[in-house]
């Protein structure tokens, strides 16, 4: 059930009346019933497994709070973390570790045929693994509370709009907290019908769409057709457009994703986070990363960097650090040599940035500024081809074609007018929301402005709407 | 309520020029007229029933002159052939123009090429919602055809929006002015998603041996309206199967198939792109197929 699709605004339609029909105590319970009935259209045999992580950190949770800080309360972290990395393993890099190894031992003229687990991914695995983890270690850091009961932490898990592609909550961060109200502490209490709540919910939710079915959507036909190409078929700029064109891709389908998500949650009283914060628009890889999934780049900040030692022991701990935390990061996108490569390039790209000490986020202004947001793009860019790539040799013949081969062609010609004619209002209004008060400010601003972009997000939405209908690309981490 | 009142707006202004948008759409406001003409006529009448290969492969006067020569009275030969339809398209398209009418021609011809007799050829919910069907078809198409809540809700917004129904035609528009080299990049875009396509189908495996549940429906339909009803399959350069099903399928309905997918005197030259008849093969084509209903046709009176 894809939020582009007609069965889920059916399924939206009955949910939200019951939703608020109900007294505050049966609405969690009402929206456990629907969340898991939303995973199950999916594949309901994956339902055991959110479950078996739900009831292990819930009492794992409990445990750890009853618990003196020690050894015991470390126990129970790791086991949490073991378990819940095991799930990840298991389902998601299993066989590329055993296909790696077994080719390893092969170099030796060692034969290992490892067995092959025949399992396609659980959607959102990835995602509630890495919320639920987090809210044992942050009972056992004191920065939250146990869960009062199992059916609010379970729902806390499980909440549908954001259970299959984030943004991965914090249990209980603050109002003022730039990740958000936490999620837990927010089903934990009553929830009010809000002024502005309306117009704020249609306003992510005519956003997200926008962004993914008139973005999304039409660069992937683009990006598919570039990418399943011979080599010896393409020219330098056909590739390049083609990495453009999945730029925008993967922004409108993931932020489009977060997006509807924020909406949706928003008209049922929930505030979810912002996943993203125009991050093309970024003037550094530093400040890039503070724009684009920010609920997983905070993760693995608070989770990875921050224990790893962060920045506090000297200049080269801290490459090693920000190398490995990009890297994992890196690896939590998918079991592929050519994940690794991007995680480990925004490794290093963060790494030059430091050691060059590039000018702090915020202080090139006009040309300057615009210089470094190009130069940024251009970068990212680069990390996106070995990201999009299925293999890393696909990434490097692609790169060659780009450094000899200058053929302007009619077709990249034309692949850059679409991205153009898709992609460019996107961002001359993320400009504008750039230096607007409050953020977003779309949803306050005068009425023949909000009149004018709605307009436009909707005949968009009605006239360049693809025939064929893509899953979200998230869906797959 | 202003952006109600701008759509509105923009569906009174598409709805006006509605007609201008292409010759495909003026050939469907056509169709009611040529069903009465159909109807005055009188017989002996053939109603050629297909999309653009229809188009361009029956000269239906090239049928009427070679229909004369063989020996049958004369006969009055109309087309019906919008754009990239299948059998879901003229299941609905007859019922509506046809059967609730209570018309029907003394010989209806379907041609088709490759799958297109298929159960699982794609359905185009906005098409027969603003052109081919209304509402009284309901209750069929929901249960039959339109399973899914994205072609029934596609189906019912085309009902009342043009601007919903044509967005594909006017999004080719914009983007073919606007786009330079369009056509030949959509055309390599869409190359590319068949083949993925192709490709996947081989990943999952064999494929299942095709239904033809519609088949029989359209048939029975075109059958008990009182239509003689024949299926061709047409001639295309490459070589394609047709599925002992889909004949069984043709032939339990009582209705007569005819394999004319290589003819004598059609070569690779007689095609426009590779998939249409040029008019040399056309008119091949529609002197065999003549000859073919005037025997059939003589031998239905003995």
């Amino acid at each position: 059930m894809l939020f582009n699709s007609w069965e889920f605004w059916a399924f939206f339609a009955v949910v939200l009346p019951i939703y608020w029909l109900l007294p505050f105590r049966w609405q969690n319970g009402f929206l456990l019933v629907a969340s898991y009935y939303f995973y199950g259209c999916w594949d309901w045999r994956f339902l055991p497994l959110i479950a078996f992580s739900t009831v292990m950190d819930f009492w794992l949770g409990q445990w750890i709070a009853a618990t003196p800080p020690g050894d015991q309360r470390k126990k129970y972290v790791r086991v949490s973390v073991i378990a819940n990395l095991a799930l990840l393993g298991v389902f998601k890099y299993y066989n590329f570790f055993s296909h790696e190894f077994a080719t390893f031992l092969q170099g030796f003229g060692i034969a290992a045929p490892l067995p092959v687990l025949n399992v396609i991914l659980p959607v959102g695995i990835s995602f509630y693994t890495f919320q639920s983890m987090s809210y044992v270690i942050d009972i056992a850091r004191g920065k939250t509370t146990p869960a009062k009961s199992f059916l609010d932490f379970a729902l806390y898990v499980s909440f549908f709009p954001h259970l299959v592609a984030g943004p991965i909550m914090r249990s209980g961060t603050k109002e003022h907290d730039p990740l958000g109200r936490g999620l837990l502490k927010q089903l934990s209490e009553p929830r009010r019908w809000r002024a502005g709540d309306f117009e704020e919910g249609l306003y992510h939710v005519t956003l997200g769409l926008f962004k993914k079915i008139v973005i999304g959507d039409n660069m992937a036909s683009i990006v598919n057709m570039i990418f399943q190409r011979d080599l010896a078929q393409l020219t330098g700029p056909e590739c390049l457009v083609g990495i453009y064109a999945f730029a925008w891709q993967i922004y409108g389908d993931f932020s489009g994703y977060s997006s509807i998500a924020q909406g949706v949650a928003k008209w049922m009283g929930v505030d979810l986070m912002f996943n993203f914060r125009m991050p093309y628009l970024a003037g550094n890889p530093s400040e890039f990363w503070h724009r684009w999934h920010i609920s997983l780049s905070t993760w693995l900040r608070d989770y990875l960097y921050i224990p790893l030692g962060g920045s506090r022991g000297g200049e080269w701990k801290t490459y090693r650090n920000l190398m490995l935390t990009m890297t994992i990061g890196g690896i939590w996108h998918g079991a592929n040599w050519t994940f690794i490569v991007w995680g480990a390039f925004h490794g290093a790209y963060l790494c030059a940035h430091r050691l060059l000490g590039a000018v702090s986020p915020g202080t090139a202004r006009g040309w300057g500024r615009v210089a470094a947001a190009v130069g940024t793009f251009h970068m990212v860019c680069f990390g996106w081809l070995f990201f999009r790539a299925e293999t890393i040799g696909q990434a490097m013949g692609m790169l060659r074609l780009m450094a000899t081969d200058f053929r302007v062609t009619p077709m990249a010609v034309s692949i850059l007018a679409l991205v153009a004619f898709y992609a460019l209002p996107l961002l001359a209004y993320e400009v504008w929301t750039e230096h607007g008060k409050p953020f977003p400010a779309m949803p306050v601003t005068l009425w023949p402005r909000r009149l004018a972009a709605y307009g436009y997000c909707f005949a968009m939405l009605l006239i360049f709407s693809p025939s064929i209908a893509h899953e979200f690309i998230y869906f797959q981490f | 309520m202003a952006i109600a009142a701008v759509a509105v707006l923009g569906e009174y202004a598409l709805r006006s020029r509605e007609a201008s948008l292409s010759l495909d759409i003026q050939h469907i406001r056509r169709i009611p007229a040529i069903v009465n003409e159909l109807q005055a006529s009188g017989s002996p009448n053939v109603l050629f029933l297909g999309n653009s290969l229809t188009r361009h492969g029956v000269q239906a006067d090239t049928v009427a002159e070679s229909l004369r020569t063989a020996g049958a009275e004369p006969t009055h030969v109309y087309e019906i052939y919008p754009d990239d339809t299948t059998l879901t398209d003229w299941h609905y398209l007859y019922r509506r123009y046809l059967v609730e009418r209570g018309v029907h021609p003394d010989v209806l011809v379907v041609g088709f090429v490759l799958a297109q007799m298929e159960d699982t050829q794609a359905l185009h919910a906005e098409r027969v919602g603003r052109y081919f069907s209304d509402l009284s078809a309901a209750p069929e198409m929901f249960r039959e055809d339109f399973v899914s809540a994205g072609d029934r809700v596609g189906f019912l917004l085309a009902r009342v929006s043009s601007l919903y129904a044509n967005r594909e035609r006017l999004r080719d528009r914009a983007l073919h002015a606007l786009i330079p080299g369009y056509a030949q990049t959509a055309q390599e875009v869409n190359f590319s998603a068949k083949r993925a396509a192709e490709a996947k189908a081989v990943r999952l495996g064999p494929k299942p041996a095709p239904t033809y549940k519609k088949l029989r429906r359209f048939l029975r339909m075109t059958q008990e309206s009182g239509a003689r009803t024949v299926v061709v399959a047409m001639p295309q350069p490459e070589p394609y199967e047709v599925s002992p099903g889909m004949v069984s399928a043709v032939e339990s309905t009582g209705a007569r198939f005819l394999d004319m997918r290589s003819l004598p005197g059609i070569s690779d030259e007689d095609y426009l792109d590779g998939f249409h008849l040029a008019p040399t093969g056309a008119r091949v084509y529609s002197e065999h197929l003549a000859k073919l209903l005037s025997r059939g046709t003589q031998a239905a009176r003995r």
